[in-house]
């Protein structure tokens, strides 16, 4: 029976609160995220959407207990790719798409590992499946926001994860730009990979999701759009 | 002239050795970090050779390096732990072990001989009567040999460090989240500028070691596409700076180190302006991001 829960279940959490001096984001969550899903993470702002994100990759305190394929989520790292907000770097920094994307392939450790051929064909898969090759060598500063959200995704992809996290992939893309990001996400779920997505507007969580977790005051309501948004899938 | 020789190369060095932790610290965003740590190092010269009664290196540059490398950490700690914004965190920790500094060598003025001017100023001209010997044979200016060994030590670390540095600096938050230690990475960075700045203030004093952190970083900076090309032209107008510098102070009589600071600055406007005017669309595709 256990054995058949690691395998349906890439991610379960246990009664996770998380906890910011005396305020608490978080209290006593409870679910799981089956293998190959797609799930859409909503909430008002401060609800508590990225602190239970960072807590997923231990980037906080917290208590109780999360897992991935049965695992501590520190052991199986390898296996698990986050999507930062864009926001959170500077796009002026010097380098290029190329060299951004290549950052998936990066092992922690003091010393530099050499890039094997493994690591260039694993960067070249996620440029082609992110539609960047045109802009693969050309500077990140110079790109619109929607590439720059594209280059995030390419270089999670790049770590030929099977669990995906990401914080606000849509944030201020055009349409054209959301649909393209979409199809890239479910080319992932195509391929069996797991995704959460943190999401803060109703009417596309609506339109591209089926599943979907809802935090309001650091609660956590988790089933199908309809059930917990009240409203069908376009 | 064999003097004036090694007084450019002392430069030269100096220069170089601020450029390489200076690029990294610009490119996080926290340059003011190493005019804070060029502050919060004088307690620690003071405590240094207060102890010692020795003002050789051996000495001051430990002390130096442990008061503006703990001073970087406590910082830290009030802006991620106490959740201090950075500006405010740095004004607080620093101005006060600055004053501190102060503070002792003023009060203590007539028992040591350790000057305040010289802190701050340094004094480059001096640099070739402090010599090396081993045994009896002279091997050239103490600080030349000191600021060769940083420089060695820091492309040491730039090179075997290379994709943590590049990572780290870009985006910490993914960097941590695949599993590097961000404090260690950080320490690093700070234990390289603490060292920077402690090895440079005894030639050139604290002012021109804050130019030579971020002005060079900075001016190269505005054109360039790769992070190594930042590292190397960073040095190369570091040098260019000091010689500049060096060619500017000779004639009109006036501070080395402020005619090096001045040459750095009139570096960057040239640069700017060039950029500005030759290559548009490069900087307002970068601006269009960002604006």
């Amino acid at each position: 029976m256990a054995s058949n829960e690691i395998i349906s279940n890439a991610l379960e959490i246990h009664s996770l609160t998380v906890r910011y001096g005396n305020t608490i984001a978080l209290h006593q969550v409870n679910a799981s995220l089956k293998v190959g899903e797609m799930v859409a993470l909503v909430g008002y702002n401060g609800s508590g959407k990225s602190s239970l994100m960072k807590a997923i990759l231990n980037l906080t305190p917290f208590e109780g207990r999360i897992t991935a394929w049965g695992k501590s989520v520190s052991e199986v790292l390898s296996k698990v790719a986050y999507v930062p907000q864009r926001a959170a770097v500077d796009w002026k920094y010097p380098a290029t798409v190329k060299d951004i994307v290549s950052m998936g392939r990066y092992q922690p450790g003091l010393f530099t590992q050499r890039t094997s051929s493994e690591d260039a064909k694993a960067v070249d898969s996620a440029i082609v499946q992110a539609g960047l090759q045109d802009l693969q060598h050309r500077m990140i500063g110079e790109l619109s926001g929607g590439q720059q959200q594209r280059v995030f995704i390419a270089r999670a992809m790049a770590r030929q994860a099977d669990l995906f996290l990401m914080d606000e992939p849509f944030a201020g893309v055009d349409m054209k730009t959301e649909d393209a990001i979409f199809d890239i996400l479910q080319s992932l779920q195509k391929q069996g990979k797991t995704l959460l997505i943190i999401h803060h507007q109703i009417d596309q969580v609506i339109k591209y999701f089926e599943q979907v977790w809802k935090l309001q005051e650091g609660k956590l309501e988790t089933g199908s759009v309809e059930a917990i948004l009240g409203q069908r899938n376009k | 002239m064999m003097d004036a020789l090694w007084i450019l190369i002392t430069a030269c060095l100096v220069a170089v050795v601020c450029a390489l932790p200076g690029s990294l610290l610009m490119l996080k965003r926290q340059s003011l970090m190493g005019d804070a740590i060029a502050h919060a190092a004088l307690p620690g010269v003071f405590l240094a050779f207060f102890f010692s009664g020795d003002r050789s290196p051996a000495y001051l540059i430990p002390g130096a390096a442990l008061s503006g490398w703990g001073a970087a950490q406590l910082s830290s700690w009030l802006i991620r732990k106490q959740n201090l914004g950075s500006d405010a965190a740095l004004g607080l920790v620093f101005t006060f072990l600055f004053a501190v500094g102060v503070i002792l060598i003023s009060f203590f003025a007539r028992q040591i001989d350790l000057d305040l001017d010289c802190v701050l100023y340094g004094d480059i001209v001096w640099i070739p009567l402090e010599r090396f010997y081993v045994d009896t044979t002279d091997m050239g200016p103490l600080a030349v040999w000191i600021l060769s060994g940083t420089l060695l030590l820091f492309c040491l670390m730039l090179w075997k460090g290379w994709k943590g540095w590049y990572l780290t600096t870009f985006d910490p938050l993914f960097a941590q989240a695949i599993g590097f230690n961000i404090g260690a990475w950080n320490s690093l960075l700070m234990g390289m500028v603490s060292l920077a700045t402690v090895v440079c203030f005894r030639s050139v004093g604290s002012v021109l070691v804050i130019a030579f952190l971020s002005v060079p970083a900075a001016t190269a900076a505005l054109y360039v596409r790769q992070l190594k090309t930042q590292l190397i032209h960073a040095c190369l107008w570091g040098v260019l700076s000091a010689f500049l510098g060096w060619v500017l102070a000779l004639p009109l009589n006036i501070s080395v180190a402020g005619g090096m600071a001045c040459a750095s600055a009139f570096c960057f406007i040239g640069v700017w302006f060039f950029t500005r005017k030759f290559l548009p669309s490069y900087n307002r595709s970068r601006s269009k991001s960002f604006g």
